[in-house]
């Protein structure tokens, strides 16, 4: 089936080449990508009528409270729509949804969404440290009294999660050490990609655990870095550089604690589910339709995850999946993260972004080197915000 | 192997802050009693504590002690926690479901770390903070070491 279109289209898409940049700020990364993507798209600057951007504070940088109107000074650009929607890694998804409904409405024509981050110069230990210790604050009544005081990390989190997934559906520490294998043969076509030495099954299974069961590489890497999209309606495509990339159909979920009686793993899976098939109804497609994809690997069982509920394979099959080299660039039956993904390619505090501009540079064919042939319907999956349970997903089939 | 031999004991708590809306959870704590509230209206039980029922909206949730008992419905091993206060021991953080069927974190103490297993029998105990006790899980004995 060929997707419906909406009236917006990526028109611009860029992705910073750097992984570590100690003399910059992430404002001026920021700039410097959002240089890129009006470069890309062949627009002006002036252009520019809606704004979207992720506070970096205080994972990746300074940048905190109204951040779209300080990044907009910064820029020095005049947008008259703002948006800086929280759902953590995942805020770029919902960007995009935002940008197209502006545009389908008639409220601006050209919106930029852009990302900088230092993280990794910053020396920030995302994963591995309480919030309360990375905000400086102290650990509010409601709700991290209840869950902070513990202990918990980032990671901690996804241990749990991991630990009752595999219990509840059969997944193994093996099956899920192929992800992260296979985003790093992924990465060695990458010329960009922060890490491209040859990985193992046994090299992720005897690296040390961060929080059980998930290992070290079972954890995306920590980089600096910056991208930035144009989202433009169509009457502004004859001005562009470059043939367009649709945007077809969107969706997105949230999920959360139901009171003391959620079951965190089956919801995991039914929060993508939700997001995934509003996108392929919107764009009236299913996961058949699709040639490569792009899902956010915060951590190995994000993948598993985000394939079960987009219907990629069937639940409790995802560890199968990927074991089987389903995930391949090379002869795999849904080539995803073909860029490394954030496993071994670029992984700041909030990855979403990066899912567009690979997603971008598959369908327009510029993926020199890891081009997944012929490459028509793209998908991206993103589930952001990990305080504990209480995630977001967003989800994205984009078409030339 | 020595470190996985040894008893997960976490060795560091930050102190939580307590609001009006949380003082009645924090105080049973000190009586030793974990409060859950269940609805008088729809009668769903909830956690963690707060002043409206989240399930209906409509009607007024009482408190009612857990019986504390319950299993292990999830659990991580944290080998590395970075923050200030925290060592490099590792722990157990645990989703505990309790025989109310409400799902809690807490850190599982007192376990061997090769021994945590979902599904394992736990109980509540309540250990001493600066201003507060803080609600722990720890394994039931088995009956034989009841004696």
């Amino acid at each position: 089936m060929t997707p419906t279109k909406t009236r917006a289209a990526i028109a611009g898409a860029y992705e910073h080449p750097t992984r570590f940049a100690p003399d910059k700020s992430e404002w001026l990364l920021m700039a410097e990508a959002c240089q890129g993507a009006i470069r890309d798209a062949g627009l002006r600057p002036e252009q520019i009528d809606a704004f979207f951007t992720s506070a970096t504070a205080p994972e990746g940088g300074w940048l905190g409270a109204c951040a779209s109107v300080m990044a907009a000074d910064y820029l020095n650009i005049h947008p008259r729509f703002i948006d800086e929607t929280d759902v953590g890694g995942a805020s770029f998804g919902y960007y995009v949804n935002r940008a197209v409904m502006g545009i389908e409405a008639g409220l601006f024509k050209c919106a930029l969404i852009a990302y900088g981050a230092t993280t990794r110069s910053l020396g920030v230990n995302v994963g591995t440290v309480r919030y309360d210790d990375l905000t400086g604050q102290r650990i509010s009544p409601m709700p991290d009294a209840f869950e902070q005081v513990y202990g918990t990390t980032v990671t901690s989190f996804m241990g749990l999660l991991t630990q009752r997934y595999m219990h509840d559906y059969g997944l193994t520490s093996e099956q899920l050490a192929h992800v992260a294998v296979t985003m790093r043969e992924h990465a060695a076509l990458n010329p960009d990609a922060a890490h491209r030495k040859p990985l193992t099954v046994e090299d992720v299974l005897s690296s040390p655990v961060i929080a059980s069961p998930l290992h070290k590489f079972d954890c995306c890497i920590i980089s600096d870095g910056a991208a930035a999209l144009l989202v433009v309606h169509r009457d502004l495509l004859p001005e562009c550089a470059k043939p367009p990339v649709w945007l077809a159909g969107f969706g997105e979920s949230i999920m959360h604690h139901e009171g003391g009686l959620g079951d965190w793993a089956a919801e995991s899976r039914e929060m993508v589910r939700r997001a995934c098939r509003q996108a392929f109804d919107m764009a009236g497609v299913g996961p058949a339709d699709i040639d490569t994809a792009m899902i956010y690997d915060a951590f190995t069982v994000n993948v598993v995850i985000d394939l079960e509920g987009a219907g990629f394979c069937g639940v409790g099959e995802g560890g199968a999946f990927v074991a089987d080299g389903g995930l391949k660039l090379d002869g795999g039956s849904l080539p995803t993260n073909p860029d490394g993904g954030g496993l071994s390619s670029n992984h700041p505090g909030r990855r979403g972004i990066f899912l567009f501009v690979e997603a971008t540079r598959q369908l327009r064919g510029e993926a020199d080197g890891r081009q997944v042939p012929g490459a028509e319907t793209a998908m991206c999956t993103a589930t952001g915000a990990a305080f504990l349970a209480r995630r977001g997903s967003a989800a994205h089939i984009l078409t030339r | 192997m020595r470190s996985d031999a040894l008893t997960a004991n976490p060795i560091y708590w930050p102190q939580p802050e307590v609001s009006g809306e949380t003082k009645p959870f924090w105080d049973a704590c000190g009586r030793g009693e974990f409060l859950l509230q269940r609805c008088d209206d729809c009668g769903r039980f909830q956690y963690p504590y707060r002043g409206f029922c989240c399930h209906c909206w409509a009607g007024r949730p009482r408190d009612v002690p857990s019986t504390g008992r319950g299993t292990v419905w999830s659990y991580s091993v944290v080998r590395r926690n970075r923050s200030r206060g925290h060592g490099t021991e590792p722990y157990i953080v645990a989703v505990v479901e309790l025989e109310e069927g409400v799902r809690v974190i807490s850190n599982l103490m007192d376990c061997p770390l090769d021994d945590v297993a979902i599904g394992q029998p736990v109980e509540v105990y309540f250990q001493p903070l600066d201003d507060l006790s803080l609600p722990l899980f720890r394994p039931v004995p088995a009956v034989s070491d009841q004696g």
